[in-house]
């Protein structure tokens, strides 16, 4: 079965994205697949490559990205929450100027339009909220 | 097939921006041209109140974006019945013209929905 | 078509589940999820008489009770839920709806 994911909590605030993160994991060890996991809201912050753990904790946005690699998963943060929430990709950080970029590579940034393309195109949607 | 996107508002605006962030999600899905409704539930009704006046708190006007929803194709808009009553609000004092809808037939718009998307 | 209604919520400090049980059918079941297993050991009078009206299967999530330390505190009517059973229940029913 296709499953979609939408990821509203935020890392290391919200118990959620470590839920997110275990559903995903299982679902695909049961043959299931991931059409997008689209992070919303606070969720971006899982596509911040500076997020910088300390050893005895996990790296979420790590995480993610393995997930990603593993499985060749879409993971897709929301455009307008990323670049408010500082988390910006090299074109976004050169069109505004910006001295730096820090969207984890395996992510990109896009639109709404991607959550709704999940939407339409999975069997199910699941949200992880705050 | 075109699936039936619902979502469900239950947060009062200006205090978190989960408020804004779904009715955006409504506005996507209405220019993809997706069969969206919107119900507003419990503290989500105070989203629907006219005369909002949010200059001083430097945020967009929430009312405002509410009223794009006609224009983009969203005409299916319900509030639960039963908060309009707990909150002393009328149905025709709100922004936008909404369908009340009793506890069955929330449950029946659930009911018929392919997505849901709860906030 | 039936719902998965997904709770993260206490039901004692926030209206989540109240706002859920208000929208569920037969044939719906609920999980509960990070801070909506406190349930487990503060479930109300009236939100236990509703799961009963409803015959509403309430399942735990059991990562989440364990950590909570509420693992004795499992009794009917709840049942425990690992990650497998998360997703099975995804399956099982045509959408999710989480409450949080």
């Amino acid at each position: 079965m296709k499953f979609s994911l939408l990821v509203l909590a935020a890392p290391y605030s919200d118990q959620s994205v470590g839920t997110a993160l275990r559903f995903a994991q299982t679902l695909l060890q049961q043959g299931h697949e991931i059409f997008r996991v689209f992070f919303y809201h606070n969720g971006v912050y899982a596509s911040n490559a500076l997020s910088t753990a300390p050893q005895d904790e996990a790296n979420i946005p790590r995480q993610w990205q393995q997930l990603a690699q593993d499985h060749n998963i879409d993971m897709v943060s929301c455009i307008a929450s990323a670049l408010k929430r500082g988390v910006l990709d090299e074109s976004e950080a050169q069109r505004y100027d910006q001295p730096c970029h820090n969207l984890i590579a395996g992510f990109e940034l896009s639109g709404l339009g991607q959550l709704v393309e999940a939407s339409a195109q999975s069997d199910r949607v699941v949200s992880f909220g705050a | 097939m075109n699936k039936k996107l619902l979502i469900i508002c239950r947060k009062p605006p200006y205090g978190n921006s989960l408020a804004r962030e779904a009715i955006d999600i409504a506005l996507a899905a209405g220019a993809f041209e997706q069969d969206v409704s919107l119900l507003f539930c419990g503290d989500g009704l105070w989203q629907l109140m006219a005369e909002q006046d949010s200059q001083e708190l430097a945020l967009k006007n929430h009312g405002k974006a509410l009223a794009a929803l006609p224009l983009y194709g969203i005409d299916d808009i319900y509030v639960q019945a039963d908060a309009l009553a707990e909150r002393q609000l009328s149905q025709n004092e709100l922004l936008l013209p909404v369908k009340a809808l009793s506890p069955a037939e929330i449950t029946a718009l659930i009911d018929s929905a392919d997505t849901v998307l709860n906030f | 078509m039936s719902s998965l209604h997904i709770v993260n919520k206490s039901p004692l400090s926030h209206s989540c589940l109240d706002e859920c049980l208000s929208c569920c059918q037969q044939g719906d079941e609920l999980l509960l999820i990070e801070d909506g297993v406190l349930a487990l050991s503060s479930l109300k009078p009236q939100q236990l008489d509703k799961l009963n009206a409803l015959g509403l299967q309430p399942y735990v999530l059991a990562a989440d009770v364990a950590a909570r330390g509420l693992s004795t505190r499992l009794l009917p009517p709840f049942q425990s839920c690992d990650d497998t059973g998360f997703v099975d229940l995804c399956v099982k029913h045509p959408k999710s709806i989480s409450w949080f």
